[in-house]
């Protein structure tokens, strides 16, 4: 009744101002107005949306590829070649995927990073970072799921790695034998992780992630006085609409989609031969050399126990770590450790190429 | 005697399955015709049975019926298809000619048993994918597409970079107006905390 009123004295909107409200009045859009402390549209405070960015990116690209692919072994190489070869842009495409899961493991890294330097996973957002934790176990999974869909050689042996892991689990890795459904080629059922269930958690993650993020609002920054208790930043701080911050992730995911075509038109991703079983002559992708050198030196269960070592030092930080300090240079024990962390992946990472190749599979470990 | 009821058994299967194939997989082994064997192994079944396996015409009988049998079985390749891809192997279209023999045996491998667990599903090693080879007018194109919308991404980030970066952050904060101690330059100890969760 009293807009009826106030009506006349208002100026009369703009045509996209009166659709925007249209729209707002039915699915509530402008409730993404709520205001966010400015520190929150930097580049280090953007980088989960910017791992956003880069999830959706690999979403489409792979709704496209699964068009394509066919999970069957005896078919599963020669479509990605046809894939490749025959379908225009199907190499592009290909490619994008590619760099995309790599942006996103990179860009979630330092993420992480970013959360560790700056404290943000201290009361009370010690369960978002064990929710970001999975999130990053399951972005592990989806890249190692994915090198082994296109069934080349490579893809082959590091499936061979993961049934013997699977067998040094036990009980537990039931999932991982070629057995637990024998009638069932196990490409297929990885095939089905990777294009449902894993991004379909991750999904399901993020969602809550951010729903948390929201909840908690987003950390002080440490170099910025803070409100003390409940750890929010402090009032006076400038605000900026949380629609703002999307705007300026978009921008960000704009030049990583830019970024990327460039990288899948100049280096797309290989495809080896088809998979010869019981030879072991292809290197894993980069990411995963720390582990290779491990396993060089420690036999293959060295994998289960270093995956199990880097997981579970993530999942404690928070609980070990309970003081309330957020300044990295107030933090010694923290930094230190960080730095070791970091140091032993980029070490071992480099050892690989230093070391002889060894055969694991069939060792019995 | 037991031979030439053995060897009689060998022969109706030889012939039952000369009888039930079809033509164009005789052909296509570039052996005798299909009437043709069908006629030799029902002859063959014929002496076989009449005269027993160890006889002049058994023995002959005998060495034709295992000479078509042991000869490879070419059901379920399309014939017709295998002289197209030949046609574009002759034409240098590698690609294309196989993927027309991979259709051809489309029939013969759905009669295989498929691969389960962890079998790999191919016999053959073929050779890996050659790698992209000079950029072609698609590429530029993509890679053109890619550059501007890399440049739009950045040019936007920086449009809706924030206003202030920390250090004014900092200042605007210390200031007295806010109401925080206009001491501390770096940043406060969280000590205020109340609860002090610390071990």
């Amino acid at each position: 009744m009293t807009r009826t009123e106030e009506r006349p004295a208002v100026a009369r909107p703009s045509r996209t101002r009166r659709a925007l409200d249209v729209v707002d009045e039915r699915l509530g859009i402008r409730a993404l107005e709520y205001p966010v402390p400015e520190h929150a549209n930097k580049l280090a405070w953007s980088l989960g949306g910017v791992t956003a960015a880069a999830l959706a990116i690999l979403i489409v690209t792979g709704i496209f590829l699964v068009q394509f692919y066919n999970p069957v072994p005896e078919a599963a190489n020669q479509s990605v070649r046809y894939l490749v070869t025959q379908v225009w842009g199907g190499r592009f495409v290909r490619g994008v995927h590619f760099w995309s899961a790599q942006a996103m493991y990179v860009t979630a890294a330092l993420h992480m990073l970013r959360v560790f330097l700056t404290g943000s996973y201290k009361r009370p957002r010690e369960a978002n970072w064990l929710v970001g934790v999975a999130m990053f176990g399951l972005v592990t999974l989806a890249i190692f799921t994915g090198t082994v869909l296109k069934w080349d050689q490579e893809g082959f042996e590091a499936l061979g790695h993961n049934l013997e892991i699977g067998k040094l689990l036990g009980g537990v890795g039931f999932w991982f034998s070629p057995t637990f459904a024998g009638n069932v080629p196990i490409l297929i059922r990885l095939y089905s992780a990777h294009v449902v269930f894993i991004p379909g958690l991750i999904v399901v993650l993020a969602t809550l992630h951010a729903l948390l993020v929201k909840r908690h609002k987003i950390s002080p920054h440490p170099a910025l006085p803070s409100e003390g208790p409940g750890d929010q930043a402090p009032a006076a701080e400038p605000t900026e609409p949380f629609t703002h911050h999307l705007r300026r992730i978009s921008s960000f995911g704009l030049a990583l989609l830019g970024g990327i075509g460039v990288l899948a038109v100049l280096f797309p991703p290989g495809l080896g031969a088809r998979p010869v079983q019981g030879i072991e002559v292809t290197e894993p992708p980069v990411t995963f050399w720390w582990l290779y050198s491990l396993e060089n030196f420690f036999g293959l269960p060295a994998i289960v126990y270093a995956e199990l070592v880097f997981f579970g030092l993530l999942v404690i930080v928070p609980f070990v770590d309970r003081s309330p300090e957020r300044f990295w240079r107030r933090r010694p024990v923290a930094m230190t450790m960080l730095t070791l962390f970091l140091v032993a992946i980029v070490v071992l990472t480099i050892l690989l190429k230093f070391l002889p190749a060894k055969s694991h599979l069939g060792a019995g470990g | 005697m037991v031979l030439g009821w053995v060897f009689t058994g060998v022969g109706v299967v030889a012939f039952g399955h000369a009888l039930i194939h079809r033509s164009d997989a005789f052909t296509a082994a570039d052996t005798l015709t299909k009437p043709k064997w069908v006629a030799i192994t029902a002859g063959a079944t014929a002496a076989i049975a009449l005269f027993g396996a160890i006889s002049f015409l058994g023995i002959i009988g005998v060495v034709a019926v295992l000479v078509y049998l042991s000869a490879t079985d070419q059901d379920g390749v399309d014939v017709a298809m295998v002289r197209q891809a030949q046609a574009e192997l002759t034409a240098g279209r590698t690609a294309v000619a196989q993927q027309t023999l991979q259709l051809s045996i489309a029939a013969a491998v759905g009669q295989l048993k498929p691969a389960s667990g962890e079998e790999t599903g191919t016999a053959v090693v073929g050779a890996p994918l050659p790698g992209r080879g000079p950029l072609t007018g698609t590429d530029w194109t993509l890679g053109g597409v890619s550059l501007l919308l890399l440049a739009a991404g950045v040019g936007l980030a920086l449009w809706f970079r924030p206003a202030e970066n920390l250090a004014q952050l900092r200042r605007r904060l210390t200031t007295p107006v806010t109401g925080t101690d206009p001491d501390t330059e770096t940043p406060p100890s969280p000590r205020n905390s109340p609860e002090g969760h610390q071990p």
